[in-house]
């Protein structure tokens, strides 16, 4: 295994790195920039140096000052405004100081003045409050300067000119905040932003993680108006350089810390062999190495050897990779996924080829970006890939710590103007070095107001600058994420390479399912495995673009073993039977098909429609054919209806998704009805995603769509009818056999359906006529009608209500309403015989049974 | 120019190092050694007025030898005695020089008043034994020869006595006319002699002879009391001289109250010229302490007045000057200090110091300097003379910025580090009273370098 530090040097920043540590690598200390800042988690921080010592931020400060050749180095607190922490320093600001302790402690008659230069006619003899008051020994308690005068001395160091100085505000917000001469700090402030002294520097440090919180701090004083615009130019252009983010430690320095703990405090290594995959694996952990040497130092006191075993034992991390794995043993051991595994097997060619060429002296000066776009459904290994992808690019000397920020839109975005590309930023500074992981990427593209946009902008912007220290992964749906790719060329020109990862197949889920089983100790028995693959597959068939593959596996799982715990009780040694599957994915087995008798069954509810009844009972006869043997069932087709109103259409509808369900070829049996007005909306870009909504809310189901000619046939030419048919079509096309379309209407107008869109007719492979039901027929409708109102309908009545539906027929051919018609007179019968029931001389029981007569009908 | 303030400086230290300036107000520190210098020169000095005695002593014993029997005695015993009491007095003033406080002085005044009436009475006593002698002759003889040669004889005597008198002693200062109302009586009686009233000449010569003898005794005693003041106020005003040398510089002890190596107070510097003074007026008392005509009471009040307030002077003086040179150091201190909690709190760095015009018993300037070119003027003075307020002023010369602002913030940034320290600040810059110009120098005032070409010039008058 390699060192990616060691393999991978980068010009320009090697010998920082080999002086002051790899976290100040990239410090900039000679820019025309008027100051510095400091900022971010690594800040409060401690160092360990390459020559092993620890330090904290001031003395690291120190040294890189004094090696970038600052010959004054004043440091300023809240508590101590002004000082230094050398004596060359200290000698360039108080020339005749050195030696002034010792001399006043002197053997003498008393104590001396503490200036040299002074001397009364009793020679260096110190009277007054003092002399007589205070023992030599005690000395006063150091004065600090008072905050008027630090900020003048300071001011007055940075404008000097003949000694290179540096002051350095190591509690900027403290002071900031406390400040007593504000108003003098505010005026040096502007002064120096104004003259940029390039040579002497002015360095703040703040304790905030993120550039945006430091000027959020410094603009809320109000005082300083030079800093906090200082900010602002920092956080729109980061390129300037002004600002530096103190990160956490990498794992090189991380392996210091530990020998440095080995070497000083007697902290032992177990297997030497482990150590750079824990240290790997500490690295992947961003924490301060503080907050690393005390996790090790708790080694020291329970006498632990730091190995594998005792830092997942006390949990300083959650996991660390065997020494003998690497992540390309993983990566290989994933199933499918051969895309990501060809990109990345011709990355290792490119890195070793470099690597070779570094060798030979010649080095690019283009780093190149190795962005990634993750094109799958929830629970295909995106998450997992990623991670390994950091861990494989840190091997391959493209990243230095390999680490994974997983992030969504919300964690880009904020929700006032201007804070979203200062969050992108924050984001995509702990991600530096590692790769930052986006899911659901695309969703940036709906984010309110724009800050999606804003957040592009600035993720596209890192994603280039940064190319050599971030490794972007954007990951989402393939069809979002195509769209996303679309709409957003800039991200598209920076590099990212499209890696699809496709739904696991059923026999993977499969095996996913059988691992994760193993993991919670069940063994399910030969009929639940089988049982169990079968239930896959069926998982599988009716998946959904947001199936959650590996996912809705766990979830298996997990309802599985709920199932399984809550049957065995405490006899944990039982197996998984196939009667542990819990019902909701019962419906995934196949079910026998229901015999042409149990299908007629339902129909005979029904009057008439002998076509259907044909229809239904074919499909009955094929499906059971084939499931005798023992192939896989046809898609069920969809369908056409056309009839006039009130021909049983709707009803039909439903009784078919019930008998298509029954018969196993729809996953579910629910009927979503919808009309014109579902699924065209009133404005331009509205439609295709309301009918894909109508659309996805029937998939394994019917959509019926009553009156379909209606979204032909808009008024006015610009028309989104045309609009949503176009999207149905491209829905169907999507979702083969997950989804039946039964469209409806009038026979003439449906002909003008069809011939809107090319691909229409040809899908709707089954058309089911509805004709006038014949006058029996709306009798019989009539009888059952009322006879499910307890009515019974006298021969009389009969007859005279088939004369009545004889004229209206005869009055209005086409508009007839046949079982509505029928739904009309039972209502005006009803009121007829309320009145004659009411009327003189009849008294028969209004509770009991009634029949209607010949005059309860009423005339036509 | 902007930011000048007033900064008054915290009182109790002052008051310590006046405490530990109380040392300087010993002057006799040395006082053995003193002594001893003062005694060599005493001695010279008592030597060469003594000398004059023995010489008087000489005169009087060979005109003893010339007196006439009946007075020989006598007066050679008064001789012995007053040359005694002399040697005395000599021994005692040259020894003493040591003890020459009030009550030592009191001690001798009163042991010489003692032998004097000691001498007196001795002397009554034989006269009166003369006297008993010359009557019982009269009432046993009557005998005018026996008289007329008794008479010439007293006469005689009285004559040497007069003679011995009047050339030897000072008699006119300590006995103004008595010695000529004695030659008088004594002419009378010389007439009654050669009238032959021998009887007359005799009793008036006797007691004019007698009445000599006394003026003698007396002068003698005077003469020795006002040697003896004389010694004593030559001794104390010598000994104030030797004081004002010994003061001139003094050690200087530091905090630990050992001395501070190399460090010397100048007093007359530090006093402004105050021990010249001194110097001039004990030459003066000295020069009177010497005068043989200076009274006795005069150089009793030399002695007992003058010397003792001279060396308090002085000891004043000493203090003063000590305090002044504390206070100089204070100053400078202070900029110490200050120019400590500037190069602290606001990253100034001191440049140059001087006091003005090198004097280091004027205000103190210390520059600092900013990297930024910005200067600040640390300038401190006495508030007032022996007194241990400081006057601070904070000038701040802002190259940097003109806003008035920033100024401001930055004095109370050095008003708040100056008060963090203890030392008091009254008000912060904007408040302040408008204050006058500090010197007619003006802008001058803060050029170290001018300071320094004027110290040139007035070197040696100002420094020691």
């Amino acid at each position: 295994m390699t060192r990616p530090a060691e393999q991978a040097p980068r010009p320009g920043g090697r010998g920082r790195a080999e002086q002051h540590g790899e976290r100040f690598r990239d410090l900039r200390l000679r820019t025309d920039e008027p100051f510095t800042v400091l900022y971010g988690p690594g800040v409060d921080d401690i160092f360990v140096d390459p020559d092993y010592r620890v330090r904290g931020l001031e003395e690291v400060l120190w040294r890189l000052l004094r090696a970038a050749g600052y010959q004054r180095i004043v440091y300023s607190s809240l508590s101590r405004p002004l000082y230094f922490r050398d004596a060359d320093s200290r000698r360039h600001s108080r020339p005749g100081e050195e030696g002034r302790g010792a001399q006043s402690r002197a053997e003498g008659p008393g104590e001396l003045m503490r200036n040299p230069r002074l001397s009364g006619p009793l020679g260096r003899l110190r009277l007054g409050a003092d002399a007589a008051a205070t023992p030599a020994a005690a000395a006063p308690a150091p004065r600090s300067v008072a905050d008027p005068f630090a900020v003048m001395t300071h001011h007055g160091y940075l404008r000097q000119r003949a000694v290179r100085s540096a002051v350095v505000y190591t509690q900027a917000a403290e002071i900031l905040r406390h400040h007593q001469a504000s108003r003098q700090l505010a005026g040096a402030l502007a002064d120096q932003a104004q003259d940029r002294l390039g040579s002497n520097r002015w360095i703040f440090v703040f304790r905030q993680a993120t550039l945006g919180e430091v000027e959020r701090l410094v603009a809320g004083q109000g005082s300083y108006p030079a800093l906090s615009g200082f900010l602002r130019a920092q956080i729109e252009q980061p390129a300037l350089g002004g600002a530096f983010r103190i990160g956490l430690p990498e794992d090189a320095e991380l392996n210091r810390l530990v020998q440095q703990l080995r070497l000083q405090e007697g902290l032992r290594v177990g297997d030497w062999r482990e150590l750079e995959p824990v240290l790997r694996s500490f690295a992947g952990r961003p924490q301060r190495a503080s907050a690393w040497r005390e996790g090790l130092r708790g080694l020291i006191a329970e006498a632990t050897a730091l190995d594998r075993r005792a830092v997942l034992d006390r949990g300083l991390v959650t996991s660390v990779t065997p020494h003998d794995d690497s992540p390309w043993t993983r990566l290989d051991a994933m199933p499918g996924l051969e895309p990501v595994k060809q990109h990345l097997r011709a990355l290792r060619a490119q890195a070793e080829a470099a690597r070779g060429l570094r060798a030979r002296g010649v080095i690019s000066r283009d780093p190149g970006a190795h962005h990634l776009l993750f094109a799958g459904n929830p629970g295909t290994g995106k998450t997992t890939v990623a991670r390994l992808v950091g861990e494989i690019f840190r091997d391959l000397g493209l990243l230095r710590r390999g680490h994974l920020v997983e992030a969504k839109a919300p964690d880009l975005v904020a929700g006032f103007v201007g804070q979203t590309a200062e969050r992108t930023n924050a984001l995509i500074d702990r991600a530096l070095d590692g790769v930052l992981f986006i899911d659901e990427a695309y969703t940036l593209s709906d984010q309110q107001h724009g800050f999606g946009a804003e957040a592009i902008t600035a993720l596209v912007q890192r994603m280039e600058n940064d190319r050599d220290r971030l490794v972007v992964v954007l990951a989402g749906y393939p069809a979002k994420m195509a769209e996303f790719f679309g709409t957003n060329p800039g991200l598209k020109d920076r590099n990212a390479a499209w890696l699809d990862f496709p739904d696991y197949d059923p026999e993977t889920l499969h095996t996913i399912l059988l691992g994760l089983l193993a993991d919670r100790g069940l063994r399910p028995d030969e009929a639940a495995v089988d049982r169990l693959r079968v239930v896959l597959a069926g998982m599988h068939r009716v998946r959904t673009a947001d199936f959650g593959n590996a996912r809705a596996v766990r979830k298996l799982a997990d309802a599985l073993f709920a199932a399984w715990a809550e049957r065995v009780g405490e006899e944990l040694g039982r197996p998984l039977l196939p009667e542990d599957l819990p019902t909701e994915y019962q419906d995934y087995l196949p079910r026998p098909a229901p015999t042409a008798a149990d299908l007629l069954a339902e129909l005979d509810h029904l009057v008439g429609l002998p076509q259907v009844r044909e229809f239904l009972t074919g499909l009955a006869d094929v499906v059971a054919l084939r499931q005798a043997r023992g192939l896989e069932l046809a898609q069920p087709p969809h369908l056409l209806f056309l009839g006039p109103p009130g021909t049983g259409k709707t009803t039909v509808a439903r009784l078919v998704g019930r008998l298509l369900h029954s018969l196993g070829l729809l996953h579910s049996d629910k009927v979503v009805e919808v009309t014109r007005a579902e699924l065209v909306a009133q404005y331009v870009g509205q439609t295709a995603p309301k009918t894909q909504e109508a659309v996805r809310s029937a998939l394994d189901g019917v959509l019926f769509i009553d009156e379909a000619y209606s979204l032909a046939a808009g008024p006015g030419g610009q028309d989104f009818g045309k609009e949503a048919i176009d999207t149905l079509v491209r829905e169907m096309q999507q979702y083969p056999g997950r989804l039946v379309v039964i469209a409806a209407g009038y026979p003439r107008e449906m002909r003008e359906f069809l011939a809107a869109n090319s691909g229409l007719a040809s899908r709707f492979t089954q058309t089911l006529p509805f004709d006038h039901y014949p006058t029996a027929d709306l009798v019989e409708i009539l009888r059952r009608k009322a006879e499910a109102q307890r009515y019974l309908l006298s021969a009389e009545a009969a007859q005279r209500a088939a004369a009545w539906f004889e004229v209206r027929r005869a009055a209005q051919p086409r508009d007839f309403g046949n079982a509505r018609a029928v739904a009309g007179l039972l209502q005006a019968m009803e009121l007829r015989l309320a009145r004659r029931l009411r009327g003189p001389g009849e008294q028969e029981p209004m509770t009991g049974q009634v029949a209607f007569t010949a005059e309860d009908v009423p005339p036509p | 120019m902007s930011g000048r303030k007033r900064i008054q400086v915290d009182e109790s230290a002052w008051y310590r190092l006046l405490r530990s300036a109380e040392q300087l107000r010993e002057v006799r520190r040395d006082l053995p050694k003193l002594v001893e210098d003062v005694r060599r020169q005493a001695r010279v000095d008592v030597e060469r007025g003594f000398a004059d005695l023995r010489r008087r002593q000489q005169r009087s014993e060979e005109s003893v030898q010339r007196l006439s029997e009946q007075t020989r005695t006598l007066e050679a015993e008064t001789n012995q005695r007053l040359q005694q009491q002399a040697a005395d007095l000599q021994r005692r003033l040259a020894d003493g020089v040591g003890e020459l406080r009030a009550e030592t002085r009191a001690a001798l005044d009163a042991q010489q008043r003692a032998m004097a009436s000691a001498l007196a009475a001795e002397r009554r006593e034989r006269i009166a034994q003369s006297t008993e002698l010359t009557q019982r002759i009269d009432e046993l003889t009557q005998d005018r020869a026996l008289a007329e040669e008794l008479s010439r004889a007293w006469l005689a005597d009285a004559d040497t006595m007069a003679a011995l008198i009047a050339e030897t002693l000072p008699h006119e200062r300590y006995a103004p006319g008595e010695l000529a109302a004695v030659l008088t009586r004594l002419a009378q009686a010389r007439g009654n002699h050669e009238l032959g009233r021998y009887d007359a000449a005799l009793a008036v010569s006797q007691d004019g002879y007698h009445t000599l003898g006394e003026l003698r005794v007396k002068v003698e005693q005077e003469d020795l009391a006002r040697r003896s003041w004389q010694s004593a106020a030559v001794q104390a005003v010598a000994l104030v001289e030797l004081l004002i040398e010994e003061n001139a510089e003094r050690s200087v002890l530091g905090p630990d109250q050992r001395e501070i190596p190399g460090v010397v107070l100048d007093v007359d510097y530090w006093s402004g010229g105050g021990l010249a003074d001194f110097r001039r007026l004990a030459g003066a008392a000295l020069r009177r302490a010497r005068d043989e005509a200076s009274s006795a009471q005069a150089l009793q009040r030399i002695c007992e007045e003058e010397a003792p307030m001279f060396e308090a002077q002085l000891s004043d003086a000493v203090q003063r000057a000590g305090l002044s040179q504390l206070a100089s150091q204070v100053r400078v201190s202070l900029a110490d200090e200050v120019a400590q909690v500037l190069a602290e709190t606001a990253f100034y760095s001191l440049v140059d110091a001087e006091f003005a015009d090198t004097d280091q018993r004027g205000a103190f300037f210390a520059k600092l300097r900013h990297e930024n070119g910005s200067e600040i003027v640390l300038d401190i003075e006495r508030a007032e003379p022996d007194s241990g307020g400081v006057v601070l002023r904070v000038v701040s010369l802002d190259h940097d910025t003109e806003s008035e602002a920033d100024r401001r913030s930055r004095a109370e940034a050095i008003q708040r580090a100056l008060a963090e320290h203890g030392h008091q600040v009254h008000a912060p810059l904007a408040e302040l009273p408008p204050e006058p110009e500090p010197l007619a120098v003006g802008e001058d005032r803060y050029d170290l370098a001018a300071h320094r070409r004027r110290g040139e010039r007035s070197e040696g008058s100002t420094r020691p």
